[in-house]
């Protein structure tokens, strides 16, 4: 009769919590919109930011893109810890809250990187901190003087476009280089797009640079591309006034790993990068590369 | 939980009929919002050639049962039985082309919307069978109210009705091994598991699993028995009937097979024992190949199904998982036996580290219905504890619908928040899509929710514009055209470099679709979309008019 009696019990107690929780599940789902921004916070949000659309905008969570429909400013969505945040001098966060992110890291990691925001600004649901710091940029970004350059591919010229902003080779027409922003790792990078056709190498010849001590590169295989890793890998060769001097090897993986290239002496120079590969299928190779100031670290 | 052989109560009966009636009606009607996803476009169009067999008997019957006629009107689409697909494309012919009752999306799915409706009254049936009507009620309501189930309700694909078929197997074999059962329900579990395999393949596991449960349960009184004879006698006639039913069914409802049947369904075999893997965003790892997380099957439903419903479920499941262990209640042994298997076996399956795990949670559907009944359970349980110990007494009952109600409730407000984006449903666990985004799961499939956008796109796109619907497929753009949801003059575009708009779907593994559009319409500001609760699902970007 005692067990019987504390069945009972037991199971009077879980009618109370099967209840128990549908009221609460209930409430979560009417009540959740109050967490959410609202237009009007938005509002807020965005005459705050159309003071300046030059200041890119960092979301965080990274999901939270919205903003995007309702600014110019450039909006960027990277985990706080990458390394391109630091490139952009000064940006503002814009938090929204949601269940399971962790808001509060990112943060701790943004002021770690950047020092404490200075200014903080509260739009209903939404919060808005302003970071600035100091970013030392690269003495040269190659892929800003696409314009200056001549790509030639097995030899033959391939013709810059009226804007100069693309260089069609005559094999197909995915054969071209172009600054694109592609997905690496699942994130946006802008890079310089040299997809190499077997037999022929692409080159890209940049004259007059300033060389410093290296030259850092950043390449790989644009996303899905990089998956299939039967493919054949990808080389990237950098000759200084046709001086070979160093490169890397793409291989048939996801990433766009950092790889620098000590440069001999300084002074004006004629950089080329030469793509090849061994089967052109599927080879959406990508690439960055800076000259970085003396003594800065990759 | 006890075995009653007795027909069903008239209130039974008309709960079943009332069920899969307003379950049909509300579909129709439900349907309208729902998009086309990418494999209900390729069924459609199957569906058509396989209804066009019908000239081929109009005009010579016998030149329609040729080898040339039947490969050429069957081979669209081998990969999966032709069953549901005759069915969608002759309702299209019948109701559409022929009456004009209804549109085409509508005439391909009424099929489809029939065996959803089959599948409330099924589970009713089979719940009411094993522990009353609340119990039937509550897995039959329970079933339709976990917003992914209720999308998957809708479309004219397989998920669906093989979850359909299985119930109906389960329920005709448990009234087949009923004392003084009639021969009938063997037939009809024959028949059920025919139509099942007729369906999708992945009820081809059904029979060995219902083989172990009479084993584990019956097996040891049969092998008692004196002699050979009387042991093959006891065996089950429902085993036989689906050994011989299934594949004649399968056979007569599959033209395709008619000639090289051996290579061809050693072809259909080999083509689902080697299926590729589609890419899964799972807590921030895009997994692309085995093995696949143990876990996922298990996470994802702990994620998607309503918690009010998913406690009772879970309670039941661990609950009579401890039973059994315990042998606790023999007389109730049989019927928890067959909830036990049926309720794990398909979740259990995809568990396995090198099964395929794309399509959210549609591959372990046949899985919910025994969950559900099991949750229901443990609601007749609850209610049962406050006054007598038996349902009849009235208080019980009027308490199990008043917490099958209170249950209810945020599960339809689940599933109508998410109406018609069923894809993107996360529970309250998981934080509704928000939280769900930020843990790093899923965020969509099928690319179905792209009709968010398709009024805007009517109205704003310049005539004559190319749009590169990306994950849209081109048969999906055709119908919504047809069916006047897209302007007639806007025009389909390959890829985001020849398009003057892009329709993103967000897609983890595809985000270097979205970033070609940025360079390519040389934009990175949306002009609309689809923002769930705030996190992106359908993007649209222009080229800017300068």
């Amino acid at each position: 009769m005692a067990d019987l009696a504390r069945l009972a019990w037991r199971d009077r107690f879980l009618t109370l919590i099967l209840i128990g929780v549908a009221i609460v599940t209930t409430l979560y789902q009417l009540t959740f919109r109050y967490f959410l921004p609202t237009n009007e916070d938005y509002s807020k949000v965005v005459e705050e930011l159309q003071k300046d659309s030059s200041i890119p905008v960092l979301v965080v969570p990274m999901w939270a893109e919205r903003i995007r429909t309702m600014v110019d400013n450039p909006v960027v969505a990277l985990p706080p810890e990458d390394r391109d945040i630091a490139a952009l001098g000064h940006f503002w966060a814009l938090v929204t809250p949601s269940p399971w992110s962790n808001v509060n890291g990112a943060l701790d990691i943004l002021s770690g990187r950047f020092g404490a925001p200075t200014i903080t600004l509260e739009h209903g649901n939404l919060t808005m901190l302003k970071y600035e710091f100091e970013v030392e940029r690269p003495k040269l970004r190659f892929l800003d003087h696409l314009a200056t350059t001549t790509v030639r591919q097995g030899g033959r010229i391939c013709p810059a476009t009226k804007d100069d902003t693309r260089h069609q080779c005559d094999r197909t027409w995915w054969n071209y280089v172009e600054v694109q922003v592609r997905e690496f790792d699942y994130l946006p990078r802008t890079c310089l797009w040299a997809h190499p056709v077997k037999g022929e190498p692409l080159s890209i010849s940049f004259p007059n640079i300033s060389i410093g001590e290296s030259i850092n590169v950043r390449a790989g295989m644009v996303g899905r591309s990089g998956l299939n890793k039967r493919l054949a890998p990808v080389e990237l060769r950098v000759d200084i006034d046709g001086v070979p001097t160093g490169g890397l090897i793409a291989p048939a993986r996801p990433g766009f790993p950092l790889t620098t290239i000590p440069t001999p002496g300084v002074g004006s120079k004629t950089v080329t990068f030469t793509v090849t590969t061994s089967n052109q299928a599927l080879r959406h190779f990508c690439f960055d590369a800076w000259i970085p100031q003396l003594g800065e670290a990759p | 939980m006890t075995e009653r052989p007795r027909p069903h109560s008239k209130l039974e009966r008309v709960l079943a009929v009332a069920l899969v009636f307003a379950t049909f009606l509300l579909l129709i009607f439900t349907q309208f919002e729902v998009g086309i996803p990418r494999d209900e476009a390729v069924y459609f169009e199957a569906g058509s050639r396989y209804a066009a067999w019908v000239d081929d008997w109009m005009s010579s019957p016998v030149g329609a049962i040729s080898r040339e006629s039947v490969s050429q009107r069957f081979e669209y689409n081998r990969e999966h039985p032709a069953l549901p697909k005759i069915l969608f494309g002759l309702s299209h012919r019948f109701f559409v082309e022929y009456l004009g009752w209804f549109n085409h999306i509508l005439g391909f799915r009424l099929p489809a919307l029939g065996f959803s409706a089959l599948l409330m009254g099924f589970t009713f049936l089979l719940g009411a069978r094993i522990a009353g009507p609340l119990v039937g009620l509550f897995a039959a309501l329970g079933m339709m109210l976990i917003p992914r189930h209720f999308f998957h309700f809708h479309l004219a694909c397989f998920d669906i009705p093989v979850t359909a078929a299985w119930v109906m197997t389960v329920y005709f074999y448990l009234r087949s091994l009923e004392e003084n059962a009639l021969k009938r329900w063997a037939v009809f579990s024959g028949l059920a598991f025919g139509l099942g395999i007729s369906i999708k393949h992945n009820i081809y596991f059904l029979p060995p699993l219902l083989v172990l449960h009479w084993l584990v349960v019956y097996g040891r009184d049969a092998w008692a028995m004196g002699t050979f004879k009387d042991r093959v006698k006891a065996i089950p006639l429902a085993f036989p009937c689906m050994a011989i039913l299934g594949p004649l069914l399968l056979f007569v409802s599959w033209p395709f097979l008619w000639y090289d049947t051996v290579d061809r369904f050693a072809w259909y075999v080999q083509f689902h024992a080697k299926h590729v893997h589609y890419s899964w965003e799972y807590f921030g790892q895009v997994l692309d190949t085995p093995p696949f997380p143990i876990a996922y099957p298990f996470i994802v439903t702990a994620l998607t199904v309503p918690v009010a419903l998913l406690l009772p479920m879970c309670i039941g499941l661990l609950q009579n998982i401890y039973w059994e262990l315990r042998r606790a209640f023999p007389q109730t042994r049989n019927v928890r036996i067959l909830l036990l298997f049926n309720a794990l076996f398909s979740l259990c399956l995809i568990a396995l580290p090198n099964v395929p795990i794309f399509g959210g949670m549609k591959h372990w559907l046949p899985s919910m219905p025994f969950l559900l009944i099991l949750g229901g359970l443990v609601v007749i349980q609850a209610a049962t504890s406050w006054t007598s110990c038996t349902l009849e007494d009235s208080r019980s009952s009027r308490l199990a619908i008043a917490i099958g109600i209170a249950i209810m409730v945020p599960s339809g407000l689940l599933t109508a928040r998410y109406h018609p984006y069923g894809t993107s449903a996360y529970n309250e666990l998981a934080g509704l899509t928000p939280g769900a985004a930020s843990l790093g799961m899923q965020r969509q499939y099928w690319s179905s929710s792209v009709t968010h956008v398709l009024p805007w796109l009517n109205e704003n796109a310049p005539k004559d514009t190319k749009v590169y619907f990306h994950e849209v497929m081109r048969a999906s753009f055709r119908w919504y055209k047809s069916e006047g949801l897209i302007r007639a003059d806007i025009r389909w575009a390959n890829d985001p470099a020849s398009s003057d708009i892009v329709v993103y779907q967000y897609h983890r593994e595809f985000r270097d679709h979205e970033f070609q559009a940025w360079t390519m319409l040389k934009t990175i500001r949306p002009v609309t979309g689809l923002y769930l609760d705030e996190v992106p699902q359908i993007i649209v970007y222009t080229r800017p008019v300068n």
